[in-house]
C-alpha cells in the first residue's frame, strides 16, 4: 500500500497473484477515475459502474499492459472506452429520441444564477458535445498531455486541440453570467 | 489556448474537486475484480436507493407480446398479454404485484430467464390504468424506472403505472 | 323457466365481484379497518363512482404493510379525489380516467386543469395524458406547468410514445441540472414540433411561474 511503490511494480505483483497490490492500484487511481467518469456521464451510479468495469477489465488485461506506458494513462484509456460505451448505451435506450438530442444544448445554456456555480458548471459541461467534454476533461481536469490523450482517444493531435479550444470557448460563453461573481 | 481566463480557471478548479468515494462502491469493485466479473449497470442505482444488500438491477423491460392464443384459463375477453421483466442477478425471488392481482405477493412470481440475471413473467391485463411494482426477496419494493410513477398515497413505497389502451 | 335461470345467472354474475371484494378484504384487513373501508366503498357506489379502485387501494396498503388507520385515510382520500375527478372530467369519464384524474389531483393538479385537459385532448387517450401529468409533477414540474406541457401533447393527439418521450427527456434534463419547469415546456415544444402552442397557464398565476428557457 505504500505510495512509494511505483505503479509498474504494483502491476508486476498483481500479475504474480497478489490481490493487495491491485487493491493498492485501485486506491491510488479510483478517485481520479471516479471524477472523470462522473464529470463525463453526469450520474454517480453510472460513473461508479463505469469505473468498476474499467478496473475489472484492467485486472483481466494486466498481461497486456506495457511498462513504457504510464499505468494511469493505460487505465484511463479503458475508462474512457467504458464511459463511451455507457453513453452510447444510454443513447440507444433513447434512440427514438435522437432527433431531439440537439436541443439539449439549448436547454442547458440558460444559466441559473440562483443555482450555484457548481451546478451551473455541471449544466454547461453537459451541454458540450461528448468528444469536446472528453477532451476538455482529460486535458484540463486530469492534466494529461495531448500525446497521451491522442493515445487514449484515438484522435489526432490537431483535432484534439480544436476540441479543447471549442470546449473552452463554449464553457466560457455558457458561464458568462458568472464571470463577475 | 495560451490565454488564462479567470472564469475558466474557476471552472477547472470546480471540476477538479474530488468526488467523495463511497466505501461500499470500492468494496463492490474489489469483489467484482475478485470474482472476475462485472455487475449489472443498474445495480448501484438500487443500492443507492437504500436497497442495501440487493445486487438486483432495475433494468426493466416491459413489452407487449403478440397475442399467443388463449393457452390458459385467464379471462382473455379484452385482455392483452404484457411481459414484465426485471434484471435482478442476485435476487432469490421476484414477484409482481399490482391492482391486477390484488397486490398479492404470492400470486405472480417471476421466473429466472436464461442465465438467471433476468426475471420475467407475462400477465394478461385488461384495458385501463394499472398500478404495479416488483417485490424483490419478499420485502424490497422496486418501481419500474422506465414507467410513469404513481403518486404515493402515504404508504411510502414506490409504484409504477401502465396504461393498456382500449384498442390494443 | 329458462329465462328465470338466465336472469338468476346474470344476477349472480353481477353480484360475484362484490362478494369477491368482501372476501378479499375479509382475508386481509382487520375488522375495524374493513368496516371503515366498506363504508367508503358503499359511499362510492351510492355516488356512482367506481368501487374497485378503493378496494385495490386498501389491498395495496395491506400489501405494503400500512396500518389500518393509514389504509382508511388513503381510501378516504381516494374517494374524495374520485369525486373531484368526476366533477372535472364529466359523467362520461371511464373508471381508468377517473383513477388517473384522481392521481393527478393528489399531486396538486387543479380540477380546472383536468377539465381543460379533457376539452383540449378530446378524442385522444385522456388516461395516458393524466398518467403522464401526474408523473411529471412527481419529477418536480409544478402542476400548472406540467398541465401546460401535457395539454400541448394532448392537443396533437399524442400517444404512448410521445408521452414516454416527454417523460424520458424531462428526466434526462433534470438529471443534467435543468429546471424541471423549463425542461417540461421546452420538451413539449420540441415533441409537438410547433404544431401545438405551449402556452403557459393563463388566469391567476400558479404557485411557481414556469421558468422558460432564455431563447424565447
Amino acid at each position: 500500500m505504500s505510495v512509494s511503490v511505483p505503479d509498474a511494480e504494483l502491476v508486476r505483483r498483481s500479475r504474480d497473484g497478489a490481490p493487495a497490490a491491485f487493491e493498492a492500484l485501485v486506491d491510488r487511481h479510483y478517485p481520479d477515475c471516479l471524477r472523470y467518469a462522473f464529470r463525463m456521464l453526469g450520474d454517480r451510479a453510472e460513473a461508479e459502474e463505469a469505473v468498476q468495469d474499467a478496473f475489472v477489465r484492467a485486472h483481466r488485461s494486466l498481461w497486456r499492459y506495457r511498462e513504457r506506458e504510464q499505468f494511469r494513462a493505460w487505465l484511463m484509456r479503458i475508462l474512457v472506452n467504458r464511459c463511451r460505451s455507457r453513453a452510447a448505451a444510454a443513447r440507444r435506450r433513447l434512440r427514438h429520441l435522437e432527433a431531439f438530442a440537439a436541443s439539449v444544448d439549448r436547454m442547458v445554456v440558460d444559466p441559473q444564477p440562483g443555482g450555484g456555480f457548481g451546478r451551473a458548471v455541471r449544466r454547461a459541461l453537459a451541454a458540450l458535445p461528448p468528444e469536446q467534454r472528453e477532451a476538455f476533461l482529460l486535458k484540463h481536469v486530469e492534466e494529461l498531455s495531448y500525446d497521451e490523450i491522442a493515445r487514449i482517444t484515438g484522435a489526432g493531435l490537431s483535432a484534439l486541440r480544436m476540441r479543447v479550444k471549442r470546449a473552452r470557448e463554449r464553457l466560457a460563453a455558457l458561464l458568462e453570467a458568472y464571470r463577475d461573481d | 489556448m495560451t490565454d488564462r481566463d479567470p472564469l475558466l480557471d474557476r471552472v477547472i478548479a470546480e471540476l477538479k474537486r474530488p468526488i467523495e468515494v463511497d466505501p461500499a462502491a470500492r468494496r463492490r469493485l474489489l469483489d467484482a475484480v475478485a470474482a472476475g466479473s462485472r455487475r449489472r449497470p443498474a445495480a448501484a442505482l438500487l443500492r443507492r436507493a437504500g436497497l442495501v444488500g440487493v445486487a438486483a438491477a432495475a433494468g426493466i423491460v416491459l413489452a407487449v407480446l403478440a397475442w399467443p392464443g388463449a393457452d390458459n384459463e385467464r379471462d382473455v375477453g379484452r385482455a392483452t398479454p404484457v411481459r414484465f421483466a426485471l434484471a435482478a442477478p442476485a435476487a432469490r425471488d421476484v414477484a409482481l404485484v399490482g391492482d391486477f392481482n390484488d397486490w398479492d405477493r404470492d400470486a405472480t412470481p417471476l421466473e429466472p430467464v436464461g442465465t438467471g440475471d433476468e426475471w420475467a413473467t407475462t400477465v394478461w391485463l385488461r384495458p385501463g390504468r394499472h398500478a404495479y411494482a416488483f417485490v424483490v426477496d419478499g420485502m424490497r419494493w422496486v418501481p419500474d424506472p422506465s414507467a410513469p410513477l404513481a403518486p404515493d398515497d402515504g404508504f411510502g413505497m414506490p409504484t409504477s403505472v401502465i396504461v393498456i389502451p382500449e384498442n390494443m | 323457466m329458462r329465462w328465470v335461470a338466465a336472469a338468476l345467472c346474470a344476477l349472480l354474475a353481477t353480484a360475484t365481484p362484490l362478494h369477491g371484494q368482501d372476501r378479499r378484504l375479509d382475508d386481509r384487513l382487520d375488522a375495524e379497518t374493513r368496516r371503515a373501508v366498506l363504508a367508503l366503498v358503499d359511499s362510492a357506489r351510492a355516488a356512482g363512482l367506481p368501487t374497485e379502485p378503493l378496494i385495490q387501494k386498501a389491498l395495496e396498503g395491506e400489501s405494503k404493510g400500512a396500518t389500518g388507520e393509514r389504509i382508511v385515510a388513503a381510501v378516504h382520500a381516494l374517494l374524495g379525489r374520485l369525486r373531484e375527478a368526476r366533477g372535472a372530467l364529466g359523467p362520461t369519464a371511464g373508471d381508468a380516467e377517473l383513477v388517473a384524474g384522481a392521481a393527478a389531483i393528489s399531486v396538486g393538479v387543479s380540477a380546472d386543469r383536468l377539465e381543460r385537459l379533457r376539452r383540449v385532448g378530446a378524442g385522444a387517450s385522456l388516461t395516458l395524458a393524466l398518467v403522464a401529468l401526474a408523473d411529471l409533477v412527481q419529477r418536480g414540474v409544478p402542476p400548472d406547468t406540467a398541465a401546460t406541457a401535457i395539454e400541448a401533447l394532448a392537443r396533437v393527439r399524442s400517444g404512448e410514445a410521445e408521452y414516454r418521450m416527454l417523460r424520458q427527456l424531462v428526466e434526462q434534463d433534470i438529471r443534467t441540472g435543468a429546471a424541471p419547469a423549463a425542461a417540461a415546456l421546452e420538451r413539449a415544444r420540441l415533441i409537438t414540433g410547433g404544431r401545438s402552442p405551449v402556452i403557459p397557464p393563463d388566469g391567476p398565476p400558479g404557485p411557481e411561474p414556469p421558468n422558460v428557457g432564455g431563447e424565447r
